[in-house]
């Protein structure tokens, strides 16, 4: 939380504080002074105002954590209001979602893409900058990548290219991983 | 210019080899040893052929943007008769006689009936009066082909050196080198270096 928001709350804080003092000083004023039986109604009230305080608190404390977002690019302020949760999407296919996320998920087809990334190869170049793997187990990977719609290989040529899902996908698992590293150094 | 009507020629040949027809860097277009040719004249010279076997095209027809590569490949069995139109001498000396059982292969009882259905073909490539040449296909790398799709309609693909047309049922790709058009029924991407204009649906 940024020092501007602690002194918001710091604040107000105080103002309740404030405010309970006041209502204190009231209730004793108005105390009747001789004897009998009497109904604390100030102190009611007190504990009412004390209440709907720490609710405004508590609100405006919920409201501040939603407002912020914390990312690998530093802290945004989201201006446009609260944010609604979104409704389940019944249109997304997620056996393909599965497809495209299965397709990530070897540390040797992110390195094809990451070759992709900076523009078209033959399977050769891709064989030459990426030695760790063998010629059988990159032509498996590419065709993975290439079901999955991730690359897509030109007939005549013969190079492969990254698609646009294919950028989409890899910079989405490099932002993750982004986050992730940030959590792990905090 | 003079415009001049295309004739078909007279005699069946078949092709004794399997031959590149076209090929770019975006396109291939080729065709197996024993497809049946026939002559394509213009003023008494060769200007193309009407052919009909087994052959195939093939055509990246993606374009590449800095967010990625758009399209796809495209693969089709040439099992129709198909009509080029380009530099007809390179092919000359890779063709032969036919034989009656060339013919009976592709589904053909003599010559005559091939000669029909490439004249249908020619017939509505360039219309009844088929006045369509001038002159034009001058440079070897020239050519111009149609394809007969699946709904009997003419899939047109136009190369010259590395420039190169298609259109084809909801298709249009077209190339020159680094500059790109694609329109099909999902995307219209119009690509040059670092320009792109793009609309996916």
């Amino acid at each position: 939380m940024s020092d501007e928001l602690r002194d918001e709350m710091k604040k107000l804080k105080e103002q309740i504080t404030a405010m309970k003092d006041q209502l204190k000083q009231m209730a004793d004023e108005q105390r009747p002074k001789g004897r009998g039986i009497y109904i604390d109604i100030p102190t009611n009230v007190r504990d009412y105002v004390e209440d709907a305080m720490q609710g405004v608190a508590e609100g405006v404390h919920g409201e501040l954590d939603r407002s912020i977002f914390i990312g690998p690019g530093g802290c945004r302020i989201m201006r446009q209001g609260p944010q609604h949760l979104e409704e389940p999407d019944e249109t997304v296919n997620l056996a393909k979602v599965a497809t495209v996320m299965s397709a990530l998920g070897h540390e040797h087809r992110l390195k094809i893409l990451n070759e992709l990334m900076s523009g078209g190869r033959y399977v050769n170049e891709l064989q030459e900058k990426l030695s760790d793997i063998t010629t059988s187990t990159l032509s498996s990977h590419l065709n993975v990548l290439e079901e999955a719609g991730l690359v897509v290989q030109e007939k005549v040529r013969g190079r492969y290219l990254i698609t646009i899902p294919g950028r989409t996908a890899y910079k989405m698992a490099r932002r993750v991983t982004r986050f992730l590293d940030m959590r792990d150094e905090e | 210019m003079m415009w001049q009507r295309y004739e078909l020629d007279d005699s069946v040949m078949k092709t004794t080899e399997s031959k590149v027809l076209l090929k770019t860097e975006k396109g291939l277009v080729e065709i197996d040893k024993g497809t049946l040719a026939v002559a394509l004249k213009l003023a008494d010279q060769s200007q193309g052929f009407i052919f009909h076997g087994k052959g195939k095209l093939v055509l990246d027809a993606i374009v590449e943007t800095e967010e990625g590569a758009i399209g796809e490949p495209i693969e089709r069995e040439l099992d129709r008769p198909f009509l080029v139109l380009g530099d007809a001498a390179k092919l000359q000396e890779s063709l032969a006689v036919t034989e009656k059982e060339d013919l009976e292969k592709t589904g053909y009882s003599d010559q005559k009936q091939f000669l029909e259905k490439a004249r249908s073909l020619l017939d509505r490539f360039g219309g009844r009066e088929r006045i369509h040449g001038c002159g034009c296909f001058g440079k070897s790398s020239d050519s111009v082909f149609a394809f007969q799709n699946e709904m009997s309609k003419l899939d047109v693909l136009v190369a010259s050196n590395r420039k190169l047309v298609y259109k084809a049922e909801g298709l249009i790709f077209v190339a020159d080198g680094d500059r790109t058009i694609l329109k099909s029924p999902r995307h219209m991407i119009v690509s040059k270096p670092e320009r792109c204009i793009t609309h996916c649906t």
